[in-house]
């Protein structure tokens, strides 16, 4: 039998997860992983879906904030994202479907910590940390510090992940996330990748990073080394950077794809990352998704 | 506005279909099924195994639980030989597993209890033991007889009680059919042989309601059954030979039945032993499947592999088409096993002038689920086959694939024609079927655009692909249907088809509407039904328009001639100078409009005056055979893809047809109709494949993992049409429930690899899934 309570406050709620309870916002993992027999629902459920500590999206002089609790449906329109921060919008776009935007949450899908998750490689490259608390205090995390292994992270039981912060970007930087996919709806990502790109006022490459989605046991950061530093983004570097990212990858075959196939891809799909970023930090828009705007996935 | 015949008259069945009213087996509400049970079946884990035993007695103790019941129990007969192919009676299913299990999720005990639930928890208690033999996956393995799966004295115990029991069958190891057609001659200037081996994988009919059924005896020892079937009558006639009991003491109801494609033709064993089990345990038995029971128990279809060689001259005359089709029928021959005869062989020319035909078929069983219909059943894969094959010679003698059919399809003014695979066409015109596509596609700018495209060097790719097709429709012969026209100039069309989807209500309205002059709104029709009306085959293989739509219209004009002559008595009249305004209702003399009398009034003369009429005028029942004439809706195809070469994702940028589907009566229905066709057919290149791993355990038991069409697949259909009239019947009916399958899936599948032919690609197998398209293009990289 499950006991399920509504946190009125943050106390309450990370009180409730000292005492043993597991924390539900959206429900879309922990409701369907039960229903389709992954894992029981837990003794002690307790909902966070209503602490106001935990919404709203706020961009400070050095952070932007996310709160744990921002929907996937909030991310994809909200103009600070959308603008500066496009990787996460472009991936918040591509979950699931229009419900399961509208209810699953960021805190939500970072926790769950799925390899093959479509926010995680944006946050990677926006070098962002989850901010985790308890009752007696809290603490920032890294993602490659948080994520573990499939489904499993580094946050102890009574540690609530409370908001999402990354550093706030510098001018003439651009990032996107882009997948491949075999359909748009209630999907999951055959392979991904994100790209940050600053660039200098001569198109020069100064920052490049590049994280890649469901081709390791957890989201994937590529050591890019002098691959585009200093460097344009070209045939050349862009082939260096499909290259890296195909050597980096360690995927598995399964129903979906064999590891040669996606090994292969997840490099097209670096470097198509790194075109988009880079065109956005030379002040390009392309509109949100750019799998859409760019036919890259299934789109049509 | 009118609404007869060739109107797009709104349908009727939405307003319930939309706003949740329409009821379907889980909405059945009956006093008789009062205080239901619920079953819940052990299934097989293993593909192929010796069941060693099984062990109740624990789950028979458990809480709520009514009855447990195994094969040993024989509790009902199986059933016989399928639709009249001398199978050996060794390939018999038994309801539940006796000896072997052959299918991972074969029956092996059902569970019955007061709630799902307990039944649930009752069937986890029930041990099976299994001792694992060899499964047999591949197809060559199947045909090398070296493990079979099915040994003289493997039949089961229980016997049919109906049917030729005498073949064993099991002599012929893994092949429960062979049949075979050669005719014609070979033109000995056919010096160009082309071969290739084309699969067409299985495909899981995924209706959004999957099967179900509710069940239960009167105090009269009735039987009643309420089931998602798309054939009533038939169901009713397999119990009546099941349970031996006169088919007038069962009563069969499909309420509305939340789609088919195929999957609901045949009762399945599950199906097949609730009102068995109902009859054990003195309740009424509701079974409905979920969505993974369905893709792990239900029918699926094609499973068939092609090997086919074009026999052509260097200039693009085709000679001759030889065939080697294997065909893989599941574990337990089911109705694949009648196509192959009935539908696939008589399509061997498909439209094309043919002079010889060599065509064998072998019917394998392999340790997978049966194969039953589904949409195109025994015509689409061959006529996929056939136009994969007619380009890959278009490209080997290199001429446009447009050309070639040209060159080859059968020419209007020949027609009726029947060709030498022993098919009678009726009237169509397929090279302007083509004409018009080509044209409509901007067959030549696409070209153009091609060639432009390779130039650039572009990621993205574009390929344009055809096809041409006409196919088999309304066997079976006929279908009943009865026509009344009530005191207050309402009418009731009562048939034995049936609709999953397929717009009876309204369309058989419109057909009645047209003869008797009463709006179609004022026409209510009763279908899925064996009580209301003694005959009907139901809705398969594209027939009820030509047969029962017949049967509609000849009964309508029976009434109305009837009412004429009522009519004639209260007009004073002669009944050969009355006519009846279809237009209005109403019947007056000849130049006399002025002077009219309605079907109230007919109605009352043929009430109030018994001594002059027999009093039941406005009510006839008819049955139109087709004898055989079975109609050949047909039409063209061009598909546009853009491949990305460096994933190999492929995106469908146009679709555009021509289909002819004969005289239309609803336009709009015909185009519903096309555009779940065609999704359906452009789905098996996109991605829809039933996969088992080389255990045989399946791997695509949901639609995460079992690729369904997503509607972000589809670009907007253009559809164009001819409604050439067929004289194989007199309103010149056709079809068009499968016609969208027949061109969509070759059309893309030649259009994929013609995309990539300039990189020396010749073919790529089904479904054209990225990782196989960037594997094709990977193998001439390494080649080059």
């Amino acid at each position: 039998m499950t006991t399920f309570s509504i946190a009125q406050s943050l106390d309450q709620a990370l009180q409730a997860l000292a005492d043993g309870a597991r924390p539900v916002a959206g429900g879309t993992d922990l409701v369907v992983g039960s229903r389709q027999g992954k894992a029981p629902l837990p003794d002690t459920v307790i909902a966070i879906d209503r602490l106001d500590e935990l919404a709203g999206i706020s961009l400070s002089d050095d952070q932007l904030r996310i709160g744990a609790m921002v929907t996937h449906a909030q991310l994809m329109v909200d103009p600070i994202i959308a603008e500066h921060f496009s990787a996460i919008a472009d991936a918040a776009a591509l979950v699931g479907s229009p419900s399961t935007r509208n209810v699953g949450t960021l805190g939500g899908n970072v926790m769950n910590g799925s390899p093959a998750m479509d926010t995680g490689a944006p946050l990677i490259v926006l070098g962002a940390t989850a901010e985790l608390q308890t009752t007696s205090g809290n603490r920032q995390v890294t993602m490659e510090e948080l994520w573990v292994s499939p489904g499993k992270t580094s946050a102890n039981a009574d540690e609530l992940c409370v908001a999402l912060n990354m550093p706030a970007r510098p001018a003439n930087s651009g990032s996107a996330y882009v997948r491949l996919e075999y359909r748009r709806a209630m999907e999951i990502a055959v392979v991904g990748a994100a790209a940050s790109v600053t660039l200098d006022d001569g198109g020069m490459v100064t920052d490049a990073r590049v994280a890649l989605t469901a081709v390791a046991a957890t989201i994937l950061a590529v050591d890019l080394g002098d691959a585009l530093a200093g460097k344009p983004i070209d045939e050349a570097s862009l082939a260096a950077v499909a290259k890296i990212a195909s050597e980096t990858a360690t995927p598995i075959s399964d129903l979906r794809a064999t590891d040669r196939y996606r090994r292969h891809t997840v490099g097209v799909m670096a470097r198509r990352a790194v075109e988009a970023a880079g065109r956005r930090a030379g002040g390009e828009t392309i509109a949100i998704p750019v799998n859409r705007t760019l036919g890259i996935g299934a789109s049509q | 506005m009118s609404q007869k015949t060739g109107t797009s008259l709104g349908r009727v069945e939405d307003a319930a279909f939309l706003t949740g009213r329409a009821r379907y087996i889980d909405d059945v509400r009956h006093p008789l099924l009062d205080g239901a049970a619920f079953v819940v079946f052990v299934r097989s884990t293993m593909a192929h195994a010796r069941l060693v035993s099984v062990d109740a007695s624990e789950a028979k103790n458990a809480p709520g639980v009514l009855d447990v019941v195994v094969g040993a129990d024989h509790v009902v007969h199986p059933a016989g030989p399928t639709y009249g192919i001398p199978v050996g009676h060794v390939f018999t299913q038994p309801v539940l597993a006796e000896t072997k299990v052959r299918y991972v999720g074969e029956p092996i005990a059902v569970v019955v209890a007061g709630t799902h639930q307990q039944a649930v928890d009752a069937a986890e208690l029930v041990i099976v033991d299994l001792e694992p033999l060899v499964p047999v996956m591949d197809f060559d393995r199947a045909l090398s007889d070296d493990v079979l799966l099915f040994e003289p004295g493997d039949a089961p115990q229980f016997q049919p009680s109906a049917g030729d029991h005498s073949t064993d069958g099991a002599e012929n190891g893994n092949i429960a059919f062979e049949t075979s057609l050669t005719a014609g001659d070979l033109n000995p200037d056919a010096t160009v042989v082309v071969s290739e081996r084309v699969w067409n994988p299985r495909q899981a009919p995924a209706p959004m309601e999957p099967r179900g059924i509710a069940t239960a005896w009167d105090d009269a020892g009735d039987l009643h059954v309420w089931a998602a079937t798309q054939r009533p009558h038939g169901f009713r006639a397999q119990l009546a030979e099941f349970y031996e009991l006169p088919e007038t003491n069962i009563h069969v109801i499909a309420p509305e039945v939340g789609g088919a494609f195929g999957g609901k033709v045949s009762r399945s064993v599950e199906e097949h032993i609730l009102p068995a089990l109902a009859q054990r345990v003195g309740r009424p038995i509701r079974w409905t499947d979920t969505r993974s029971e369905f893709l792990a128990s239900g029918t699926q279809g094609r499973a068939e592999r092609y090997d086919m060689t074009l026999h052509g001259t260097p200039d693009g005359m085709i000679r001759g088409i030889g065939v080697n089709l294997v065909k893989d029928l599941g574990a337990y021959p089911g109705v694949g096993t009648y196509l192959a005869n009935g539908y696939t062989i008589p399509m061997a020319c498909g439209t094309y002038d043919i002079g010889w035909v060599d065509f064998s078929v072998t019917c394998i069983v392999t340790n997978r689920i049966t194969v039953g219909a589904f949409r195109g059943a025994g015509r689409a894969p061959y006529l996929a086959a056939l136009e994969r094959i007619i380009d890959i010679y278009a490209n080997d003698i290199g001429m446009d694939p447009s050309d070639v059919r040209r060159r080859n399809l059968i020419q209007p003014d020949t027609m009726p024609v029947t060709t030498i695979a022993g098919a009678t066409y009726d009237e169509a015109d397929y090279p302007a079927d083509l004409e018009r596509v080509l044209a409509e596609a901007g067959y030549n700018d696409l070209r153009a655009e091609q060639v432009e495209r390779r130039a650039s060097g572009a990621a993205k790719q574009i390929g344009i692909g055809m096809a041409s097709y006409c196919h088999k429709t309304a066997g079976g012969g006929g279908e009943e249907a009865h026509v009344r026209v009530n005191p207050d100039a309402t009418a009731v069309v009562t048939t034995g088809t049936t609709s999953q989807g397929h717009s009876h209500a309204t369309a058989w309205a419109q057909i009645a509407s047209d003869v008797l002059g009463i709006d179609p709104a004022n026409i209510s029709v009763v279908e899925g039904n064996t009580d209301a009306i003694a005959s009907g085959i139901g809705a398969v293989g594209s027939r009820s328009l030509q047969t029962a739509g017949l049967a509609i219209h000849n009964a309508s004009t029976t009434i109305a001639e009837n009412a004429k002559q009522l009519a004639a008595q209260l007009l004073e009249a002669n009944a050969s100078d009355v006519v009846l305004d279809t237009d209005t209702g109403s019947f007056h003399v000849v130049g006399t409009p002025a002077i009219s009398v309605g079907w109230v009034d007919v109605a009352a003369e043929m009430t109030a005056s018994p001594a002059d009429t027999e009093g039941d005028e406005l009510s006839c029942g008819e049955y139109y055979n087709n004898e055989g004439r079975d109609t050949y809706p047909s039409g063209a195809a061009v598909a546009v893809v853009e491949v990305d070469i460096e994933t190999g994702h492929v995106r469908l940028t146009r679709f555009v047809s021509v289909d002819d589907a004969g005289i239309r009566v609803n336009p709009m229905i015909v185009d519903g109709q096309l555009h779940g066709g065609i999704a359906n057919g452009l789905a098996q290149v996109f991605g829809e494949e039933v996969i088992y791993d080389d255990d045989g355990n399946l791997l695509t038991s949901n639609f995460m993992d079992y690729a369904i069409a997503s509607i972000d697949w589809f670009p907007q259909f253009e559809l164009h049409h001819a409604a050439t009239a067929s004289s194989h019947n007199a309103l010149g009916f056709k079809a068009v429930g499968e016609s969208g399958v027949m061109a969509a899936t070759p059309a893309m599948h030649n259009a994929v690899v013609d995309a990539l032919s300039h990189l020396g690609v010749r073919h790529i197998e089904l479904p054209c899934t990225p990782e196989r398209v960037w594997q094709s293009i990977a193998a001439t990289v390494r080649t080059r």
